[in-house]
Order: C-alpha cells, then sequence, then structure tokens
C-alpha cells in the first residue's frame, strides 16, 4: 500500500480512537501499536501531523494539559469529527454491503 | 547533547518557522513519555532513548509530513478505504469466476475487460444511491489502476483468461 493509502487510514482510525474519549498523542500510539502495525508503518511520528491535519480540518481540537507534572497535548473529536465519523463508518458498512453482494451473487 | 536534544534540533531546522514551537514541544512531550514507558519496562535508560526515537522514524521525514499540503478531504477515507478494498475485491472475483462455468457474453466481457470491469459487469444495479454508485466508481477505478501498477494482479488477471478462455472453448 502506498503512503496517503496508510496516511487516509491512520486519520480514520485516530477519529475512531478518539471517539473512546480524549487522549494525547503518545497514549494514541500506543493504541495503534495494539490495532494496526500497518498504520504505523511511516514511523509513530506520523501520527502527529496527522493529528494536525484533523485539527486544520476542524475535525478535532487541542490543548495542553499537565498530568502528573508531565505536559501532554491532548487531543478530543469535535462536533463536526464526530459527525465525520458517523459519516465514514456508515459509508464502509455499505461499501462492505455491496462488496458481500457482488460476492454473495457472483 | 542528548540523542533527543539532537533529534529535537534536527528537527526544528527541518520545519517552517511558524511550525516550530508546538511541534517542537509535542514531540519533545513525546519523547519523555516513551522513554518513560519504556524504561518502566525494563529497558536502561539509554535504550529506551533510542527505542523511543528510532520509532518515530527519521527528523527529517517527520518534518516533511507537517509541510505536506494535503488536507484532509470529504472523501479522502471512503475512497483510500475502497481503493485497498478493490485490490481483495478483484483477486476475490477471479477465484469466484473461475469456479463456475460463465456464459458466453460474459466470457466475452471478461476476457477484454480490465478486472475493474470484471468487477463492475453486471453489478451496478446493486447502485441504488448516489453514494454507493460512488463508491463502485471508486472501487473500480482503484482497480483498474491497481492492475495497470501491479505486477501481481496483471499476473491473476492473465491467468483468470487464459482459464476462462479455455473453458469457454472446451464447452463449444
Amino acid at each position: 500500500m502506498n503512503g496517503d493509502a496508510l496516511r487516509g487510514h491512520l486519520e480514520l482510525l485516530l477519529l475512531a480512537a478518539l471517539a473512546q474519549g480524549e487522549q494525547h498523542g503518545y497514549a494514541l500510539i500506543e493504541w495503534l501499536r495494539v490495532q494496526s502495525e500497518g498504520a504505523l508503518e511511516l514511523g509513530e511520528g506520523s501520527v502527529y501531523p496527522a493529528l494536525h491535519r484533523l485539527e486544520a480540518a476542524g475535525l478535532v481540537g487541542s490543548s495542553w494539559q499537565r498530568i502528573a507534572g508531565r505536559r501532554r497535548r491532548v487531543y478530543r473529536l469535535t462536533k463536526l469529527g464526530q459527525k465525520r465519523l458517523g459519516e465514514e463508518r456508515q459509508g464502509w458498512a455499505s461499501l462492505v454491503r455491496t462488496v458481500d453482494l457482488v460476492l454473495g451473487s457472483a | 547533547m542528548s540523542e533527543s536534544d539532537r533529534y529535537l534540533d534536527e528537527l526544528r531546522r527541518a520545519l517552517p518557522r511558524g511550525r516550530r514551537r508546538r511541534v517542537v514541544a509535542e514531540i519533545r512531550s513525546h519523547l519523555s513519555e516513551g522513554i518513560a514507558a519504556e524504561t518502566a519496562n525494563g529497558l536502561d535508560p539509554d535504550e529506551a532513548e533510542r527505542v523511543t526515537i528510532e520509532r518515530l522514524g527519521p527528523a527529517e521525514q517527520l518534518a516533511a509530513q507537517f509541510t505536506s499540503t494535503r488536507r484532509v478531504g470529504t472523501r479522502t477515507f471512503a475512497a483510500l478505504a475502497a481503493g485497498a478494498l478493490a485490490i481483495v475485491v478483484v483477486g476475490v472475483l477471479g477465484v469466484v469466476h473461475t469456479q463456475r462455468a460463465p456464459s458466453r457474453p460474459q466470457v466475452a466481457r471478461l476476457t477484454t475487460a480490465p478486472p475493474a470491469r470484471v468487477y463492475a459487469v453486471g453489478r451496478i444495479k446493486l447502485a441504488q444511491n448516489a453514494t454507493l454508485r460512488g463508491q463502485i466508481q471508486i472501487v473500480a477505478m482503484h482497480a483498474y489502476v491497481h492492475a495497470k501498477t501491479t505486477p501481481r494482479l496483471n499476473a491473476q488477471r492473465a491467468a483468470f483468461q487464459a482459464y476462462v478462455r479455455a473453458h469457454s472453448s472446451a464447452r463449444h
């Protein structure tokens, strides 16, 4: 798979992860390590530019928080991000349904 | 100068001025987080630092991803997901089709069409609304592009077509 495809999936994975609640970058990376090794093929650093792109698109918001003496940038889903995640889930589900129909009838 | 400092310095220099402050602060926070986690996992501090930096990827490559002009588009995810899936679909369809004798018009179409058409032939009716139709087109487009550029898929397609030809001539 090419880099663009990975990045596309990475953004969707990040939206899905943030739907569980706000998180900082390092925790998201740990989650991704378990969920999908492929998404981090370009290096774990990729998560940060992806988060910044999502923020530029208004899908996530972020702020610095100090937790146990450690300063972390914490990300959360915006209303727009929740809406987009819902749309992407529907789009994916209908694509899968279509493919199932095709394979079932082929 | 620690390895972390060297990494952050290289990153800072590769970033555009306006992005440096926040990105470097965020990656610094990542490094201390990672080093603490790996040390807790039993690595010695130097090893923990090395592993954490290595996993981030080269500083220049990371900086370049921040400056990429790519934006999150409205249909990005569906299109990219469809592209990945298309490869699987074309492959699976090839297998499914070889297990059944196709009709003559099917043979004619299948042996001349690119894999994307193989997928789309007779199935477009399934697209009952514009969104679904758009996705089928995206699947078809990606499958076509990948078939053009992926030797493995081309070989699969050739084998499939040879099988269909042999099968259809045996029947007539």
